[in-house]
């Protein structure tokens, strides 16, 4: 297993702009990496800069401390699990993990050790002889990752390899994938758009948007303390609720305000706004971070009384979500689903101001940040 | 009750498609009787009453038609002509289909890997036998074909080999045509792969690379069994295609010299429009259609279980 170092590496595609601007990162060994972000923020291009597929404009890329810049792919000692999983229509399961392995000049008797073991950990023992067209979605996603990890290799790039599954199996196969990551104790780079994803398997989440790096950290750290508005908003669903407004001083107490609303800022988050009186900020709050009913939480120190119309209602079955609009700008709460709210019908609200998220308004940086980060150490 | 209702909108589902199918609409039918009557006579019709004049014999002129029964297809048993022209056709074939596909493949692949503005002009210099006109282009051949005057035999000379009689020396004659033949299908099959390697999915390739093939091992391990559809399809049309070889036959060398030029396809044109037994040509065009029939069907079995579609 091993390391991976991009020392500023940026990609260009011909004279267009930076597709990734500036990928400066350290891959642990045997660690599980997700990068996350929307359609063309350049995770992918990152990932396939790792394999060779794609050049690298410029700054270097190591894999174990040896520059792979100009290292041919069959060479780089990589595996990589596609999208549509590619593989070989013309060969049976077997042929298709045993491939590599030929090429790479191994005896017969021991592809067949290492074909079959690689089957039985993947459970296609009884699939061996089939070729990919006879196989279901899953099936071929299972090969796919054998043919990866049959070879050993010293990473594992995976460019969205449950995407094209149900529901259900992507869910079941995202467990098989992180148990697999323990038993082989391999290092792992996972490209996805999805967040829950990035979120359940995940070490570190590199999170991307339009070629920049918006924040590398744990997923519990991505989620509690985001770095920026766009991360903020990105992870976790329903979405993080905004609203603009502007931080006031009033009888040495510090209140968020719009036109309709003004909120008392919390102990905890005083000090972080106090650079902010009187200037625009962006206020954020989670779904999950608003209640309908008092009793539902521990302390009501930090929680602030808001009442409000509800606009509409989406029931999931264990839970509903309420949206209203405040000042113009919608707000969802996540709630425990309860017959009794309808829509239409006035109700209060508790935010829990120690929980709420504050961005400077123009670059969307997390004021909270710095603070939460040192608190974290 | 519960059935009742169900009942009641698939009902009136079904009364709707009915309806739409049962207003004909002649238009389409109107539109297409132009090429079908085409069509009936020009093939269909010409098709069955050669295996009724196969029986007969007719000179084309005479309004009396005899019938003989399998005389016709006797007589060209006995026929010498008949065995050296299917001689001929078959080495022809043989000669042809796998160079004219190898070199097609060859030069489909070189040009695909070619970038930028060149690529369109390779694809278009090496299709242009494709479209010429076979007439022009036999003459162009028969002047480069010319022991004294030409050109192939000055290069041969050049590089100090033996200069051929091309199309009079009855041992050399047959290749001649050989290499027209390839010369001028090379392009349509360059043109028929092409359009196979852009239907491969380039992940396969980015997927073989990690594996460790480099680009030769990618050709032989990906692009060559991916494009095995392409190839039975190729193969089939250029098997059928090598067995009509005609005008350059006509046009340079009129199945001469001695017959080592002679095939099938030429004979039947000899033995209608030359000698008028319109009875032995249409024999020898009955067993023409049965060899390429059997061929045929022969081939799509065998390489069925080949063919890898993705």
């Amino acid at each position: 297993m091993a390391s991976l170092m991009f020392d500023h590496v940026k990609k260009r595609y011909g004279n267009s702009e930076l597709t990734v601007k500036d990928f400066h990162l350290e891959v642990k060994d045997k660690e599980f990496l997700v990068l996350v972000g929307p359609s063309g923020c350049g995770k992918s291009t990152t990932l396939r800069m790792i394999a060779g597929l794609e050049d690298i404009t410029e700054g270097s890329l190591y894999i174990d401390e040896t520059l792979v810049n100009d290292v041919n792919p069959k060479d780089r000692d990589i595996a990589m699990v596609f999208q549509n999983y590619a593989l070989y229509p013309h060969m049976t399961v077997y042929k298709n993990l045993a491939f590599g392995l030929k090429l790479a000049k191994e005896p017969k008797e021991k592809i067949d050790v290492m074909v079959k073991e690689t089957a039985k950990i993947l459970e296609i023992e009884h699939l061996l002889g089939r070729k990919p067209k006879a196989l279901s979605g899953g099936q071929r996603q299972r090969v796919a990752l054998g043919r990866a990890i049959v070879r050993n290799p010293k990473v594992f790039l995976m460019d969205e390899p449950l995407s094209n599954l149900d529901s259900k199996l992507r869910v079941q196969m995202r467990t098989e994938i992180t148990k697999l990551h323990k038993r082989l104790g391999a290092t792992i780079v996972y490209v996805t758009h999805d967040q829950t994803e990035a979120m359940t398997m995940g070490d570190r989440i590199v999170i991307m948007n339009e070629g920049v790096v918006q924040q590398v950290a744990s997923p519990d750290v991505i989620y509690n303390n985001p770095a920026n508005k766009y991360v903020a908003g990105f992870i976790g669903s329903p979405s993080m609720n905004f609203i603009n407004g502007r931080v006031i001083e009033k009888q040495g107490n510090i209140y968020f305000t719009t036109d309709n609303i003004k909120l008392p800022i919390s102990k905890d988050n005083t000090n972080d706004l106090k650079n902010y009186i009187n200037q625009e900020i962006t206020f954020g709050i989670r779904p999950e971070d608003i209640y309908t009913d008092i009793k539902q939480v521990d302390t009501n120190e930090s929680l602030v009384k808001y009442t409000a119309k509800i606009e509409s209602i989406e029931n999931t079955g264990s839970e509903m979500f309420l949206y209203f609009s405040v000042d113009g700008e919608p707000l969802t709460v996540r709630n425990k689903s309860n017959p009794n709210i309808k829509v239409e019908q006035k109700i209060t609200l508790y935010v829990d101001m120690n929980k709420a998220h504050f961005f400077e308004k123009e670059s969307g940086t997390s004021i909270k940040y710095d603070r939460l980060l040192t608190d974290n150490e | 009750m519960r059935a009742e209702i169900l009942k009641q909108p698939t009902e009136s589902l079904v009364g709707e498609k009915v309806k739409t199918k049962k207003k004909f609409n002649k238009w389409p039918y109107i539109f297409l009787l132009p090429s079908l009557i085409l069509y009936g006579i020009f093939y269909v019709f010409p098709f069955f009453y050669s295996f009724v004049l196969s029986f007969m014999e007719w000179n084309l002129i005479s309004p009396d038609k005899e019938y003989v029964g399998f005389d016709n297809y006797n007589s060209i048993w006995s026929d010498s002509v008949f065995w050296k022209s299917l001689l001929n056709t078959l080495i022809y074939v043989v000669a042809t289909v796998p160079l004219s596909m190898m070199i097609g493949l060859s030069f489909a692949l070189l040009v695909e890997s070619v970038s930028g503005k060149m690529r369109e002009t390779y694809r278009m210099l090496l299709f242009i036998p494709v479209i010429a006109s076979i007439a022009v282009t036999s003459l162009v051949w028969q002047l480069l074909m010319n022991p004294e005057q030409g050109w192939i035999n000055d290069v041969l000379n050049l590089f100090g080999l033996p200069q051929l009689n091309w199309l009079n020396d009855p041992n050399v004659a047959l290749w001649a045509i050989v290499i027209i033949g390839i010369w001028k299908a090379v392009g349509y099959n360059m043109i028929l792969y092409i359009a196979g390697l852009k239907g491969i999915d380039k992940q396969l390739y980015e997927a073989a690379s990690i594996d460790g093939a480099g680009k030769w091992r990618q050709t032989i391990s990906i692009t060559i069994p991916m494009l095995s559809p392409i190839n039975i399809f190729v193969f089939i049309v250029s098997v059928i295609q090598s067995f009509q070889v005609f005008t350059t036959i006509h046009l340079m060398t009129q199945g001469g010299p001695n017959n080592s030029t002679n095939m099938l396809v030429y004979q039947i044109y000899e033995e209608a429009f030359m000698f008028f037994d319109i009875g032995k040509a249409s024999a020898l065009s009955a067993i023409l259609f049965i060899i390429v029939l059997i061929i045929t069907i022969f081939q799509i079995r065998t390489m069925e279980k080949k063919v890898h579609y993705q």
